[in-house]
């Protein structure tokens, strides 16, 4: 008797560490977890129902289905090469893929509902540099397929130096889609532009001859083209003409970014959330007050939109 | 004839400034679907923004009316282009006040981004305006420059009734409001560095009208986002319910975080095998 427990308490213990306590443990949510969808519509006697986004539904006329029309949404576009691209759904992470080494990328989102939605798609190069936001509004209408083709996201851009003396060279890089060609935008009083052919890995690189700047603070952009396909202009980075060479630092990830409050490394909700909390109070932590104002308004929310990750 | 000639120039120079603003400036546009009202009436002010060509990330501002001519009924921020409310659009004293972002910019024209529903009082004046006032659009520049801005405004009139009722028909909301995901959140620089969780959903057809939370197995009540955890052990899971104006919601769950979690402790896992391998051992045995 005593043995048909031990090897009742075993096979109740070997159960538990099958597995099937977590699947019992549903009621524990996970976090991506939908756990009950209701639906009333206005002029009936409402009701509910429970189901996944989009899924199947019925119901009489006092019940209100749980099926609601949803659409699917295609996204394809070029970004850099075996890189790794985040697809935002207003201001939200949708979806993550890698772009081939031709850099195409593709998403597929199904259940999205009809409605205005802002895209945004953003990847981050070989060596860690964050592209800018590639924003698109979409209007999705339910019962259709959405393709959105084209999304070419900017080149991203570094320079080898942060001060550059008079008349040397500064070395200005970044990456693309291989063997696209890249133009080198600074504006100035005598705006400067170039254009360079991005490697088969989409690396690109441009010496600019400081010769003729005057001394001063200029920015570089860059923006790429491949066959009929134009880049927005990406990312500025900052440098100064001077009578002397400072070196940057090797990582372009030592730097902490403009917005990312928590130190996380993402500039997201919860970052936003603790802006949103000092929003009109008095005495915010400098940390939030990015333009140095003495309050959190919304200059700082619109330099953390710039800046957003999701 | 010089001094006419030099009117004609001032003229001419006054005029294409004031071209070029119009043409160039952002601008916070409203819209209503008569500008002739009635007694009872109900009125649908629609707020847009037209970027210009430049590419906005923020905006705020101000909704300003009479409330002798105007009763404030409702906000419909459902399908706006505004992901992220810093300030829902929302009366205070007599005006409504709105602030959002729209991380990664808008460069458009016609973005929608709410609209505020008005009955027309019995007792209103002859004529009237409702007006944006205080209100900026930011570019998605990284410094937040103030973009030129124009601002809209509407003038009205209000009638004796000649015409039946007009009333501003329901939002369209079948679906409820988007899949979202809650975010733990733990820093210094709010609540004392206690446990928070941030959330924010969507609704595209009525909109968002507010958010409730459940720790364990406590009762949804009404919470706003970063809402700070009564349970700081995290033993329990949370849930968060997004409910749209039209009653429409959608529950979404966060599982416990904390050491008391029966799956987060590896002790458990250790005294599971130490029973097993006892049991084994005296089955063993007494074979």
């Amino acid at each position: 008797m005593a043995r048909r427990s031990i090897i009742q308490v075993c096979l109740l213990l070997a159960f538990f560490l099958s597995g099937f306590v977590p699947n019992v443990s549903a009621t524990v949510l996970n976090s991506q977890q939908t756990l009950t969808i209701t639906a009333t519509v206005p002029g009936s006697s409402g009701g509910s129902g429970a189901g996944g986004g989009g899924g199947g539904g019925g119901g009489t006329d006092n019940t209100v289905p749980t099926y609601y029309p949803t659409a699917t949404v295609l996204f394809s576009g070029k970004a850099y090469p075996n890189s790794t691209v985040v697809l935002l759904k207003d201001a939200l992470v949708a979806s993550t893929t890698v772009a081939d080494h031709n850099a195409n990328f593709s998403f597929i989102l199904n259940g999205v509902s009809t409605g205005n939605y802002l895209f945004s798609a953003y990847s981050q190069d070989v060596a860690g540099r964050k592209s800018t936001l590639f924003t698109f509004p979409v209007n999705v209408t339910a019962g259709t397929s959405v393709n959105v083709g084209g999304v070419f996201i900017a080149p991203t851009i570094d320079t080898d130096k942060q001060e550059v003396k008079k008349g040397e060279l500064l070395r200005i890089y970044g990456q693309s889609v291989p063997n696209s060609t890249v133009t080198v935008l600074i504006p100035s009083a005598r705006d400067f532009s170039a254009k360079v052919q991005a490697d088969t890995k989409g690396n690109y690189n441009y010496n600019f001859d400081t010769m003729l700047s005057d001394p001063g603070t200029y920015i570089a952009k860059a923006k790429a083209a491949v066959s009929d396909a134009i880049s927005p202009v990406g990312q500025s980075v900052a440098f100064t003409v001077s009578d002397k060479n400072v070196f940057k630092p090797r990582s372009p990830l030592g730097g902490k970014i403009k917005g990312d409050i928590n130190g996380d490394g993402k500039v997201n909700l919860l970052d936003f959330s603790i802006m949103a909390y000092w929003y009109g109070r008095k005495n915010p932590p400098p940390e939030i007050d990015f333009d140095g104002d003495g309050k959190v308004d919304l200059v700082d929310f619109s330099i953390m939109a710039f800046n957003w990750s999701g | 004839m010089n001094k006419f000639y030099k009117f004609i120039t001032l003229g001419f120079i006054i005029l294409a400034f004031g071209f070029c603003e119009t043409v160039f400036a952002a601008e916070i546009m409203i819209r209503s679907q008569t500008s002739s009202l009635e007694p009872a009436d109900q009125l649908e002010i629609k707020v847009y923004l037209n970027s210009k060509d430049e590419d906005i990330n923020a905006v705020a501002g101000k909704l300003v009316f009479s409330p002798d001519d105007l009763k404030f009924n409702e906000i419909r921020n459902g399908n706006s282009i505004v992901n992220l409310w810093i300030e829902a659009p929302r009366l205070v004293e007599k005006e409504i006040r709105f602030a959002g972002i729209m991380p990664g910019g808008y460069a458009q024209d016609g973005g929608y981004l709410f609209s505020a529903i008005f009955e027309v009082s019995k007792t209103a004046q002859q004529s009237g305006a409702v007006s944006i006032q205080s209100a900026q659009a930011l570019l998605n520049d990284g410094k937040g420059t103030a973009a030129m801005l124009s601002l809209g405004s509407i003038n009205y009139t209000v009638n004796q009734k000649f015409r039946p009722q007009m009333q501003v028909s329901s939002a369209v909301d079948l679906g409820p409001p988007e899949d979202f995901m809650p975010e733990l959140g733990r820093d210094p620089k709010i609540f004392g560095g206690k446990w928070f969780l941030s959330f924010t959903s969507q609704d595209k057809g009525s909109g968002i009208d507010h958010y409730e939370v459940a720790e364990g197995k406590a009762a949804f009540r009404n919470a706003k986002s970063p809402y700070l955890i009564t349970d700081q052990e995290l033993n329990q899971p949370i849930r968060v319910k997004a409910v749209a104006k039209n009653g429409n919601e959608r529950t979404v769950g966060v599982p416990a975080q904390g050491s008391g979690s029966l799956y987060n402790n590896s002790w458990i896992y250790v005294m599971i095998i130490v029973i097993m391998g006892l049991s084994i051992l005296t089955f063993s045995r007494n074979k």
